[in-house]
């Protein structure tokens, strides 16, 4: 040929290439943009198990330009430590031929079944940080593709932190019996995890016997503050509850508590925890009894006495009554009901009035047996009054 | 007539000649070297009056992204692209042009290489674009990569014909000794 036809010829190749050169950079961002506004998302759905989540978002991507899309696929995972992973979403590789519409379904999977106890109870109670690794991508074959990798740290809040109970307080009372109120704090750090549950709580003495058992209705929505009231009910014997109304005690548990959750499986957690009982007639004292001649078998005696209320919020409402016994434990007189009301922290200060053999009159000392009638029971002490 | 190089040509045309010459190499001169140059200035100008709230953008961003999108390299290539093409012009039909023709096409092939990256823009955003996440992602970086190869090859295309042209006409002139 030619050459300058050649030449001519090349002229034409050379237009033609720069007119195609125009349209490959010009096609992939009209197919982009024509695109972009057939992207819609669903109604996103949630299913849950005890320990594995799914979080479903239909997504409907329809091709309106000119290249078919392609490629598309989606990768991404949130792991803790050993690589372990939580989370994971994976879509695709999927096409959208050119004038059609497609709907995937992009899941987002959280499992927490094969994690070990402790890396449950870690991510429960421990803020970290977690390792993301995204990966977007999609082409407008076959021109061009895009891709998108992300990498960093996620900040995982722990749903369950710093869980702690607060101070024990006997929070009602009765004929022997007794409920301790107590406190749980716990702070939900998460962003996403919503606790809600039912925390079962034992409560076991030094001997590891269970004396107790409770438990409370958890609902922590996310980055929210917890408290909450356990109510424990303890029955006691008749010589248990004589002994702490007469004496302070402090009464020594252990607690046990179970809190199962969404994916984070049962949080368990054993804490001693130490209930202050302050007894309602403490330091309980009697004057020697001083006695005025009645009639010829019996005297008119009367004995002061005294002791405290040491409960901070116990009221005590009932009479008092009672005998004088002789050093052979023989009944010498009787004491006649006495009203009382004491308020809690306050010291009572009273004096009963009765009779007394005149035979038994003058003895170096007496014991007073003292009887406390109340709406708690009925509880009797053994006081020595001396000369 | 004035001679240019073994071309007969009026006076008249070469004025034509050098005044094309310089508008299209004043066209390549801006945008292969002073685009290039200037173009975070541009960027910054154009960002400060058009979007508001612009001044929130993270300082380094945009020459982080500048950074890959221009290479240091191009305003260099530029100026060899601006002379190239203002010879390509006026020397249009002279024994020089087919030789110019194969330096031009192989320039632009350089050129369109190096704008192209190869055929692979990566763009790799650090923690600065995101720091407005970081109370949720404490580190966190995004990398974007734009797979551009057949587009690179069909721009290549036309300097490659350009080449082939200089070489045919090389060869032709050759043939006329």
């Amino acid at each position: 040929m030619d050459h300058k036809k050649l030449v001519t010829v090349i002229n034409i190749m050379i237009v033609l290439a720069t007119i195609l050169a125009v349209a490959a950079i010009v096609l992939p961002i009209y197919t982009i943009l024509q695109d972009m506004p057939g992207l819609s998302f669903g109604e996103p759905s949630y299913n849950y198990s005890s320990t594995s989540g799914y979080f479903t978002l239909p997504v409907t991507v329809s091709s309106r330009g000119p290249l078919p899309l392609s490629d598309i696929t989606l990768r991404g995972y949130l792991t803790c430590v050993n690589n372990t992973p939580l989370l994971a979403t994976s879509v695709g590789p999927m096409e959208v031929p050119v004038g059609s519409t497609t709907t995937v379904n992009v899941n987002v999977t959280f499992d927490f079944s094969h994690l070990s106890d402790e890396m449950v109870q870690n991510l429960a109670t421990a803020n970290q940080n977690l390792s993301l690794v995204a990966t977007f991508r999609f082409s407008t074959s076959p021109l061009s593709s895009y891709e998108l990798d992300a990498t960093g740290e996620y900040n995982w809040g722990a749903p369950i932190s710093n869980l702690r109970f607060g101070d024990p307080m006997i929070s009602d009372i009765g004929p022997l019996a007794y409920n301790v109120s107590v406190p749980i704090y716990f702070q939900n750090n998460s962003t996403f995890f919503h606790v809600l549950g039912t925390a079962d709580v034992r409560l076991v003495d030094l001997n590891g016997s269970v004396v107790s058992e409770g438990n409370v209705d958890v609902d922590c929505p996310p980055s929210s503050n917890f408290h909450g009231d356990m109510i424990f009910s303890f029955n006691l014997t008749q010589a248990q509850a004589s002994y702490y109304f007469f004496n302070d005690a402090i009464l020594n548990y252990s607690a046990l508590l179970q809190l199962t959750t969404f994916g984070l499986g049962i949080h368990n957690l054993t804490e001693p925890i130490s209930v202050m009982w302050s007894a309602l007639a403490k330091d309980l004292a009697v004057d020697y009894p001083s006695a005025q001649y009645f009639n010829t078998t019996h005297s008119q005696v009367s004995i002061g006495f005294t002791f405290k209320d040491n409960s901070p919020y116990i009221r005590l409402d009932g009479y008092m009554s009672g005998f004088l016994l002789d050093s052979g434990s023989n009944v010498v007189g009787i004491l006649q009901n006495q009203n009382m009301t004491v308020y809690p922290g306050t010291t009572y200060q009273g004096t009963m009035m009765g009779y007394i053999r005149n035979d038994a009159l003058g003895q170096p000392s007496y014991t007073v047996k003292l009887l406390f009638h109340t709406d708690l029971g009925e509880f009797e002490e053994e006081v020595n009054a001396s000369a | 007539m004035p001679k240019l190089l073994d071309l007969e040509i009026s006076t008249a045309s070469l004025a034509i000649r050098v005044i094309l010459g310089l508008i299209c190499a004043g066209i390549i001169f801006f945008i292969f070297y002073y685009l290039p140059v200037n173009l975070k200035a541009i960027l910054d100008f154009v960002l400060s009056t058009v979007v508001p709230g612009s001044s929130s953008i993270p300082p380094g961003v945009t020459s982080d992204v500048l950074g890959v999108v221009v290479s240091p390299i191009l305003p260099f290539s530029g100026l060899v692209l601006t002379v190239v093409t203002f010879l390509e012009i006026v020397m249009r039909g002279t024994r020089i042009y087919g030789p110019i023709l194969i330096v031009s096409g192989s320039f632009w092939l350089v050129v369109l290489y190096i704008v192209f990256e190869g055929g692979n823009i990566v763009f790799a955003l650090d923690q600065s674009l995101f720091s407005g996440l970081s109370e949720i992602l404490p580190s966190f970086a995004l990398r974007i990569s734009i797979g551009l190869i057949p587009i690179m090859l069909i721009f290549m295309l036309p300097s490659m014909l350009t080449v082939t042209k200089g070489v045919v006409l090389v060869l032709g002139r050759r043939g006329q000794k």
